[in-house]
C-alpha cells in the first residue's frame, strides 16, 4: 500500500553545524546528525531546545544562518525537498476542504498528476479505515482522524523521506498504532523517518535511532540500544532514615536525590550508583544497618533515563 | 506555475464554498436594483396622487374663483379629498397655488404654480369645472340654442407650470460617475483585501502555511493566493458592473436624471468599465502582495489587524482625496498619479484625455515594479528570511553548500 518512490542508497539526511539563532537568542547553535535510509529516528528534547526549529530548516521554511544541510546527498534545494514529506507540529488543513481533496493537493504539490493523486488519496483513506469518510469536510472530522488525515497528507505523493513534528500528539492509542503501523511499513520499504516527539515510550518503541537536542546542541545521536547505556545505574529506594541511606549512598560512592512524592512517613529518594556497584551491595548495607525499607526499585535502563542524564550533560556544560 | 494554479484553486474552492461568498457577489447586483428603483419610485412619485394637497385660488374675477371652489369641493365629494382649498386668510402655506384666469375664446385656463397637482386630479378638477360652467351657462341663457352654443364654448384647462429643473453641468455628471465607479472598485477591493488577510493569518496561526511551503514556492504562494482571491474578487467585480450595466439600459436606468441615474450612467460605457476592471487587478495585486507580507510576519490575526492598519488607513485617505476630486472642493492634484497607493484611483478619477497616455502607461509600471518590490518583501516574510542572508551566501559561496530558494 505504501510506496518509497526510488529509495536511494545515498543518505536521505544530513545536517552538519546547523545554527539559527533568532531576535529573542532561541533557535539552535550546533545541530549535527544523520537519518539513514529505511530506519526511523527520534528527534528529541525538552520544550525549546531547538527541534521544531531544526525540521523547519531542513524543510526550508526558514534559512539558518549556517551549516550544511544535505538531502540524498545534496545540498537541500527545492528540488531536493520533493522527494521528502513533512507534517508541521500544529495541524492546520482548511476546515471545508474535503479529506480526499487535501491529500489529492498535496500530492499534486509535489508533482503527482491529478488522476494519480486522487487515486492516492482514496487508497490511503482505504488504509486507515477513512474511506466513508473521503468526501468529509475537515471541519467534520474529529480532532484524531483530522490528524491521520494531515499525516496522509504528508506522505501522499510516497516521498523518501519523512520529516514529522510531534506525529502522535492528541491521537489516541488505537490511531496512535495505526500511525505506528504506516510508518513502519514504510520503513520496511525503504523510507527514512524523522520525527519529533516527547514521547519517550514512543521513541524507544519505534525507533532505530535517536538524536537528543539540549540547549541548541546535538547532545547525542545514536542506536537506541546505545541511548540506554547512558541511563543513570541504581535503584529507587523509599526509606524513613535518610540519614542513614546517604551515609550508605556516600560509602558506597553514590549519590542520592529525593523525590517529591512521600509516602507515610517515609521519603522516596533516586540513589545513582556507579555502574562498579551491584545494586545487591546497596541492598545488603541497608540490611546490615537493619533499616526499615518500604520500597527498592531498580531504575530501568531506559530512554527517559538516558535523556536525562544526556541533556542533563549538555546543559551542564 | 502549476503549483500557482493549484494554489490558486484551493482558495476560490474555499472561498466559493462559502455563504458569505455569495451573499457579497449578490450584494452589488441587489444595491444597483435598489439604486434603480429608488429612480424609478422618485419619477413616478411626482405622478402619485396626493392626498388633501393645499391649494390657494387667485382669480381676477371672483366668479372664476367661486366655480373653482365649487368645482373642487364636487371632484372631492366623488373620490377621497385630493385637494383642500385654503382661504387667503389662513395662515398655512398652500402647496400649490392655483391662478385661474378666462383666455380668449371663452376658454378657461387653470394654472398650478408650486407643487403639481396630481395628474388623476387635475382631470377632476377639469371635468367637474367644465360641467360647473356649462351648467352656468346653460342657465344664464334660459336652455336655448344660443344657451347651447354658449355652453359648447367652454373650455377648460388645468396647465402645471414646470418645476425649474436644477441642471447638472456635464462635467460634474461625469465626475459623479468616475466616483461611482471608483468607490465601487474601492469597496471590492477592500472586500478583496480582507479576505486575502484572513486566508493568509489562518494558515500562518494554524501552520498550515508550514506544509504550503514544504511543498510550494513563497513566491507561488503569494502569486497563488493572489490569484485565487483575485479571480473572486473579479468574479464579484463582473457582477457588480454587469448588473450595474444591465440596470443603467433598463427602463429602471432611464428615470428621469437625477443623482441615482448619474450613478448609473457610470455604468453604460463599455471603455470605462474596461478600463475600471484593468485598474482594479493591478491595484489588488499592488495592495494584496503588501497584506500577505504582513499577514506573513503576524502570529495571529489581532496582530495582523495591527499591522494592516496603515495600509487601510492609506486606503481611506484614497476614498477621501477620490471624494474632494469629486466636490472640486481641491483643486486638481495631477501628481497623485505618480503616488503607487493612489495611482489606480487617480486615473479613475481624472476625465478622459485629461492625463496623456504615456503618464498613465509609465504610472502604471511603476505600480507594477513596487508590487514586485512588495512581493519580494512577503515573499522573505514567509520563510523568515532575513535580509542580511543575501549578502552571506554571497561571501561563503565559495566554501558554502547551502542553498536555499
Amino acid at each position: 500500500m505504501l510506496a518509497v518512490a526510488a529509495p536511494s542508497t545515498l543518505t536521505p539526511l544530513r545536517v552538519a553545524n546547523l545554527a539559527k539563532t533568532y531576535g529573542g537568542g532561541r533557535g539552535v547553535s550546533d545541530v549535527s546528525f544523520s537519518v539513514t535510509r529505511g530506519s526511523i529516528t527520534g528527534f528529541i528534547g525538552v520544550n525549546g531546545a531547538g527541534k521544531s526549529t531544526t525540521l523547519k530548516a531542513i524543510v526550508g521554511l526558514i534559512a539558518p544562518d549556517s551549516g550544511v544541510i544535505e538531502l540524498f546527498g545534496r545540498p537541500a534545494s527545492f528540488a531536493a525537498r520533493s522527494r521528502l514529506g513533512f507534517l508541521p507540529e500544529e495541524r492546520g488543513l482548511a476546515p471545508r476542504e474535503r479529506a480526499r481533496d487535501a491529500i489529492a493537493f498535496h500530492a499534486q504539490l509535489k508533482g503527482m498528476s491529478r488522476e494519480a493523486a486522487y487515486r492516492r488519496a482514496d487508497a490511503l483513506l482505504e488504509r486507515i479505515g477513512l474511506s466513508g469518510r473521503a468526501r468529509a469536510r475537515i471541519g467534520e472530522l474529529s480532532k484524531g482522524n483530522a490528524q491521520r488525515v494531515q499525516i496522509l497528507c504528508a506522505i501522499a505523493h510516497d516521498p523518501a523521506l519523512l520529516i514529522l513534528d510531534e506525529p502522535f500528539s492528541g491521537l489516541d492509542p488505537i490511531a496512535q498504532a495505526e500511525v505506528q503501523s504506516l510508518f513502519s511499513e514504510f520503513r520496511s520499504q525503504g523510507g527514512a523517518i524523522l520525527f519529533s516527539t516527547h514521547s519517550m515510550v514512543v521513541a524507544e518503541r519505534l525507533c532505530d535511532h535517536v538524536v537528543i537536542i539540549s540547549d541548541g546542541r546535538t547532545a547525542f545521536e545514536g542506536a537506541v540500544a546505545e541511548a540506554t547505556t547512558h541511563a543513570p545505574y541504581g535503584v529507587y529506594v523509599t526509606i524513613n532514615d535518610d540519614a542513614a541511606l546517604l551515609e550508605i549512598v556516600q560509602a558506597l560512592g553514590g549519590e542520592a536525590q529525593p523525590f517529591p512524592s512521600k509516602m507515610s512517613d517515609a521519603l522516596r529518594w533516586r540513589v545513582l550508583l556507579p555502574r562498579t556497584v551491584p545494586v545487591p551491595a546497596l541492598m545488603r548495607a541497608l540490611a546490615e544497618r537493619e533499616l526499615a525499607v518500604h520500597g527498592f526499585e531498580p531504575i530501568q535502563a531506559d530512554l527517559e533515563g538516558a535523556f536525562w542524564t544526556l541533556a542533563g550533560q549538555r546543559a551542564a556544560a | 506555475m502549476r503549483r500557482l494554479w493549484l494554489i490558486a484553486r484551493r482558495e476560490m474552492a474555499a472561498y466559493g464554498s462559502l455563504p458569505s461568498f455569495w451573499i457579497a457577489l449578490l450584494l452589488g447586483p441587489v444595491l444597483m436594483l435598489l439604486t434603480g428603483l429608488i429612480g424609478a419610485y422618485g419619477a413616478s412619485r411626482t405622478e402619485a396622487p396626493a392626498v388633501a394637497q393645499t391649494v390657494l385660488i387667485r382669480a381676477a374675477d371672483p366668479a372664476l374663483g367661486s366655480a373653482v371652489i365649487a368645482a373642487i369641493a364636487d371632484a372631492n365629494r366623488r373620490a377621497p379629498p385630493q385637494l383642500r382649498v385654503l382661504t387667503p386668510g389662513q395662515a398655512a402655506t398652500p402647496d400649490t397655488v392655483l391662478v385661474v384666469s378666462s383666455k380668449p375664446g371663452s376658454a378657461l385656463e387653470v394654472l398650478a404654480q408650486g407643487r403639481p397637482i396630481p395628474p388623476m386630479a387635475a382631470a377632476q378638477l377639469e371635468k367637474e369645472l367644465l360641467t360647473g360652467l356649462r351648467r352656468q351657462a346653460l342657465r344664464e341663457a334660459g336652455a336655448s340654442q344660443q344657451a347651447l352654443d354658449a355652453a359648447d364654448a367652454v373650455h377648460v384647462q388645468v396647465v402645471t407650470a414646470k418645476a425649474p429643473v436644477r441642471k447638472i453641468s456635464p462635467g460634474a455628471a461625469e465626475q459623479i460617475s468616475r466616483f461611482a465607479i471608483v468607490m465601487l472598485l474601492w469597496m471590492n477591493l477592500v472586500g478583496a483585501l480582507g479576505m486575502l488577510l484572513q486566508a493568509i493569518v489562518r494558515e500562518r496561526a494554524n501552520r498550515a502555511l508550514d506544509s504550503l511551503l514544504a511543498s510550494a514556492r513563497s513566491t507561488e504562494i503569494i502569486f497563488g493566493k493572489l490569484l485565487g482571491v483575485g479571480i473572486l474578487s473579479v468574479v464579484v467585480l463582473a457582477a457588480w458592473l454587469g448588473a450595474g450595466a444591465a440596470i443603467a439600459v433598463s427602463r429602471f436606468g432611464a428615470a428621469p436624471p437625477g443623482l441615482e441615474a448619474l450613478l448609473l450612467g457610470a455604468f453604460t460605457n463599455p471603455s470605462t468599465l474596461i478600463q475600471a476592471g484593468a485598474v482594479y487587478l493591478v491595484a489588488f495585486a499592488m495592495y494584496g502582495s503588501a497584506l500577505i507580507g504582513l499577514g506573513a510576519v503576524a502570529k495571529d490575526l489581532p496582530a495582523a489587524q495591527n499591522l494592516s492598519r496603515p495600509i487601510f488607513g492609506v486606503l481611506l485617505l484614497v476614498f477621501f482625496v477620490a471624494l474632494t476630486q469629486m466636490t472640486g472642493a481641491v483643486g486638481p492634484m495631477p501628481w497623485l498619479i505618480w503616488l503607487p497607493p493612489f495611482t489606480p484611483f487617480a486615473i479613475l478619477m481624472s476625465p478622459p484625455g485629461a492625463t496623456p497616455v504615456g503618464e498613465v502607461v509609465a504610472a502604471l509600471v511603476l505600480m507594477l515594479a513596487t508590487t514586485v518590490v512588495i512581493a519580494g518583501a512577503a515573499s522573505m516574510a514567509l520563510t523568515e528570511t532575513p535580509l542580511r542572508l543575501r549578502r552571506k551566501r554571497r561571501d561563503a559561496s565559495a566554501n558554502s553548500r547551502l542553498r536555499y530558494p
